[in-house]
């Protein structure tokens, strides 16, 4: 078992906020001590919204879940702006990972 | 990787036997209520199943609101693509999980889970590939007043995991997280509300009168203003929260913990 310390209220926090042109669905995205939170909000009906939140580990994990984001096809441009946040985001998060490179390091 | 704690060195019913295992969990659910915003919480609740010995686990309110729908709010500390899989098929208040929430006070384990459709079965399997073989289902029922819903449910890697003597310290354990995780809600939700509707402490005492169930004449004697203020100060409530009536404002109200004493 991986332990991890629960830091996240002394860590330099970074966050995005993103919303769709029509203000229905709206994403954050937040560092916090175990990686990445991602939250996602739709309005429903009325008062009604759906709030969900995972945690991303890795950007194996993210890119897993985002080729079968349904934002993919349906608001490529958020889907777009989603993709560079995490990347942002995630890299606070775990400076040292961080490759920009040109993919031929070791 | 399919859970949280991919390699489950030991079954939960084993750590629950290290002398130091409660304390650890313990150590872990009280720092709850130090959550800033559902990011840090979903954080917290990732630690605390952790340092419990779970996989993973899922936690969700119902929230209701004037309308069919409730809102609803769910933490997935498992896998994301877990979160994402379920909440493409459908809401997580339709799952089995939940239905059993709905319908108990007290934990109950996978087994007491009845599968009514094939859209059940879908569900538990789906459950079982991200961390969920065996689970223990919390439902954290709401105070009279406050009609509210939620669950929280811890996933293990190994069959049978939360059954036995060995899991009443998990049970107990599980209990504490969720009346931590309902607390954080309740707070959370309140202040949410009070912030974006704008609400005086007038507004709640009238909203806590409607709530008992009193007219406007009986509103107007208890706080000393007349019926025509009364109904104009409620019509200003109702349209701060979206609610077509009074009733429905104070019901909103009540759900999201504005009207529990403080």
């Amino acid at each position: 078992m991986t332990n991890r310390t629960d830091t996240t209220s002394s860590q330099p926090r970074k966050r995005f906020d993103i919303e769709d042109g029509s203000d229905i669905c709206r994403v954050r995205l937040v560092n916090v001590s175990s990686g990445v939170a991602a939250g996602r909000t739709r309005r429903m009906q009325g008062n009604a919204y759906l709030e969900y939140w995972a945690l991303f580990m890795s950007r194996e994990q993210f890119n897993d879940c985002a080729t079968a984001d349904p934002l993919r096809f349906s608001d490529p441009l958020l889907f777009a702006q989603i993709k560079r946040e995490f990347n942002d985001v995630f890299d606070q998060s775990h400076p040292v990972s961080v490759h920009k490179g040109t993919g031929s390091e070791a | 990787m399919s859970s949280i704690n991919p390699i489950q060195s030991a079954s939960i019913r084993e750590r629950a036997q290290r002398p130091d295992y409660s304390a650890q969990a313990l150590a872990a659910i009280i720092r709850i209520p130090l959550a800033k915003d559902p990011a840090e919480l979903l954080d917290k609740l990732m630690h605390a199943t952790e340092a419990i010995g779970a996989s993973a686990s899922v936690y969700t309110a119902a929230i209701p609101e004037d309308g069919n729908e409730p809102s609803c709010l769910c933490l997935f500390a498992c896998h994301p693509a877990f979160a994402q899989e379920q909440s493409s098929r459908s809401l997580l208040l339709k799952h089995p999980w939940f239905r059993f929430a709905r319908t108990h006070t007290t934990p109950g384990t996978d087994h007491q889970i009845h599968l009514q459709h094939e859209a059940d079965v879908a569900a538990i399997d789906l459950a079982r590939k991200y961390g969920f073989k065996s689970c223990l289902i919390v439902p954290t029922p709401a105070g009279a007043n406050l009609d509210r819903l939620e669950m929280l449910c811890l996933g293990s890697e190994r069959d049978d995991d939360f059954e036995g003597s060995e899991a009443r310290v998990v049970r107990a354990l599980a209990r504490s997280l969720a009346a931590e995780l309902h607390d954080w809600l309740t707070s959370y939700l309140r202040r949410q509300l009070r912030e974006s509707a704008r609400l005086q402490e007038r507004d709640l005492d009238l909203l806590a009168l409607e709530w008992q169930g009193l007219g406007t004449k009986e509103i107007s004697m208890r706080t000393g203003m007349s019926v025509a203020s009364v109904d104009s100060r409620f019509q200003r409530i109702n349209a701060r929260l979206k609610c077509a009536s009074r009733s429905a404002s104070a019901k909103r109200a009540a759900a999201y913990g504005l009207l529990e004493p403080t």
